[in-house]
C-alpha cells in the first residue's frame, strides 16, 4: 500500500517537472492547465516543486563557484609565449599514428584477453565531493583532491598514512582500492576492496563488487571476477560477463 | 563588446538561464579582479572579496531566473555585477538606513546610463524558503548532491544522469526521487 502511494507521488512528480520545463504539450498540456484550476492542491505542488527547483539550483550554483574562482588563477597563470614556433601539424599527426601504432602491437603482443577487456572497461570512480562544507576530513579531502586529478601515488601515499587511524573505514579502503587498480596493482586493490566487501552495510558495497570484478578480471581470475561481476548493478558488468561468456 | 549583435545577448542571458557551464565560468572569471580591486582599495582582503563577490554573483544569477531581468547589453550585466557587489561591500561596512537608499540610487544610475528596462534584483536575503532549501540541500548526502545537481542544475536527461551513475535509467529515476524526499524531509526538518 505504501509502495503504491510512493508510487503515484512519484508519478505526479514526473508529470509536474514534465509542465514545469515545457516538454508537456497540446492536449496533455491543456487538460493539465485546466486541472491547476480546479484543483488548489495540485496548484500548490506545482508552485513549491519550481521553489525546491531553483533552490537546487542556486544551491548547486553555489558549490560551482568556487572551482570558478579556483581555475581562475590557474588561466591567468598560463602564458603563451608568442615566439614560439610551431612545428608543422602533419609531423605530429604522424608521430602521434606511428606512437599509437606500434603501442596498439605492443599491447596485443603483451597482454591477455581479459586484460585487454580490463582496459576497455576500466575507468576509476568519480571520486567525492571536495568541497569542505559537509566533509571535515581535511587530510582525507586533500588525497581526494589528488586522486580526482588522477595522481593516483600522491593519494594512495596520504591515504595509506591515514589508514592505521581508521582501519576499519570503508571509505579510505574503498578509494585505495580503486586507486591501485588504477595503476595497476591488481593484488593491492583486491587487498583493499575485500576488506570493505567484507562491511554488509557499506554505501560502496555495490562499487566494491564492480571494481573487484574487474580486479579478478585483470589477474586473470576468472571465476571470482564472474562471481563479483554478477552481484553488481553496474551496466558495463553485464557487457564483460557476456563476453566471458563466449 | 559593446556593440555586439542584439541576438547574441538575448542568448546571453538565456544561456545563464540555462545554466550554461562555460557562459557562467566565463562571467564569473571575467567580472572578479575589477571587484577585488574595488574591495582591497576599500579596506577589504582577498577572502572577503571572495565572498562578497559570490554573494553578489548568485544574486544576479537569480534575479535573471525569476526574470526580473530584460538587459540586452552584456556590459549592462557586467555592470550590475559590479555595483551589487560594490553595495553589499558598502552594506557590509556599514549597517544603517541611510546606505540602503543609497544602494537604490546606484542601481538606478546603472540602469540609465546602460539602457536597462527594469531593475527587480531579488533579495535573496529576503526569500527565508530560498535559504532554507539550500541550506538543506548542503546537508544531503554527496550522491544525492551529485544526483540532484546534475540533474536539475547541469540539466542532463534521465539517460545521461543513468549512463554516470552506472545505473539503469529506471534506478537512476528512483535514486532522484529518493534524493527529493530526502530534501523535502530536510527542509522539513528545519521549519
Amino acid at each position: 500500500m505504501d509502495e503504491e502511494l510512493n508510487n503515484d507521488q512519484e508519478k505526479e512528480l514526473e508529470t509536474i517537472e514534465r509542465f514545469l520545463n515545457g516538454t508537456m504539450i497540446d492536449a496533455e498540456l491543456q487538460s493539465f492547465e485546466n486541472l491547476l484550476e480546479s484543483d488548489p492542491r495540485l496548484k500548490r505542488e506545482v508552485e513549491q516543486h519550481k521553489l525546491l527547483i531553483l533552490g537546487m539550483e542556486a544551491a548547486s550554483l553555489k558549490m560551482e563557484l568556487d572551482e570558478y574562482h579556483q581555475t581562475m588563477g590557474e588561466e591567468n597563470q598560463k602564458v603563451i609565449p608568442l615566439s614560439k614556433k610551431k612545428p608543422k601539424r602533419q609531423w605530429y599527426f604522424i608521430a602521434a599514428s606511428l606512437v599509437t601504432f606500434l603501442g596498439l602491437g605492443l599491447f596485443y603482443f603483451t597482454t591477455t584477453s581479459n586484460q585487454r577487456l580490463f582496459e576497455q572497461y576500466f575507468e576509476p570512480d568519480p571520486g567525492l565531493a571536495t568541497n569542505m562544507s559537509t566533509n571535515k576530513d581535511f587530510e582525507f579531502i586533500k588525497a581526494m583532491v589528488y586522486y580526482k586529478e588522477g595522481e593516483y601515488e600522491k593519494a594512495i601515499e596520504r591515504w595509506t598514512e591515514q589508514l592505521p587511524y581508521k582501519k576499519e573505514n570503508d571509505t579510505l579502503n574503498y578509494f585505495l582500492g580503486v586507486s591501485h587498480l588504477a595503476i595497476g596493482n591488481e593484488e593491492e586493490a583486491i587487498k583493499y576492496l575485500e576488506t570493505v566487501k567484507q562491511k554488509k552495510n557499506s554505501y560502496f558495497l555495490n562499487d566494491t563488487h564492480y571494481y573487484l570484478g574487474l580486479s579478478y578480471l585483470k589477474n586473470d581470475d576468472i571465476e571470482l571476477a564472474k562471481e563479483n561481476l554478477t552481484i553488481t548493478t553496474y551496466q558495463n558488468a553485464e557487457l564483460i560477463l557476456s563476453k566471458l561468456r563466449k | 563588446m559593446e556593440n555586439k549583435h542584439p541576438e547574441e545577448q538575448r542568448l546571453l542571458v538565456e544561456k545563464i538561464r540555462q545554466n550554461n557551464e562555460a557562459t557562467l565560468k566565463k562571467l564569473y572569471q571575467t567580472n572578479y579582479p575589477k571587484i577585488e580591486n574595488y574591495i582591497l582599495k576599500n579596506n577589504g582582503s582577498v577572502e572577503q572579496a571572495k565572498d562578497v563577490y559570490q554573494d553578489a554573483f548568485l544574486k544576479l544569477w537569480i534575479s535573471i531566473k525569476k526574470n526580473g531581468f530584460t538587459s540586452q547589453n552584456e556590459t549592462a550585466i557586467n555592470g550590475y555585477l559590479y555595483t551589487i557587489a560594490k553595495n553589499k561591500w558598502i552594506d557590509s561596512r556599514r549597517a544603517n538606513l541611510t546606505s540602503r537608499t543609497a544602494v537604490l540610487k546606484d542601481l538606478q544610475n546603472v540602469a540609465s546610463n546602460e539602457d536597462i528596462e527594469d531593475i527587480t534584483l531579488y533579495e535573496i536575503e529576503k526569500d527565508t524558503q530560498l535559504q532554507l532549501t539550500m541550506s538543506s540541500f548542503n546537508d544531503l548526502g554527496d550522491a544525492c548532491k551529485k544526483v540532484l545537481s546534475k540533474f536539475y542544475f547541469e540539466k542532463k536527461t534521465m539517460q545521461q544522469l543513468a549512463k554516470e551513475l552506472q545505473l539503469t535509467p529506471a534506478s537512476a529515476k528512483n535514486k532522484k526521487y529518493r534524493c527529493i524526499q530526502n530534501l523535502r524531509e530536510l527542509i522539513k526538518a528545519k521549519q
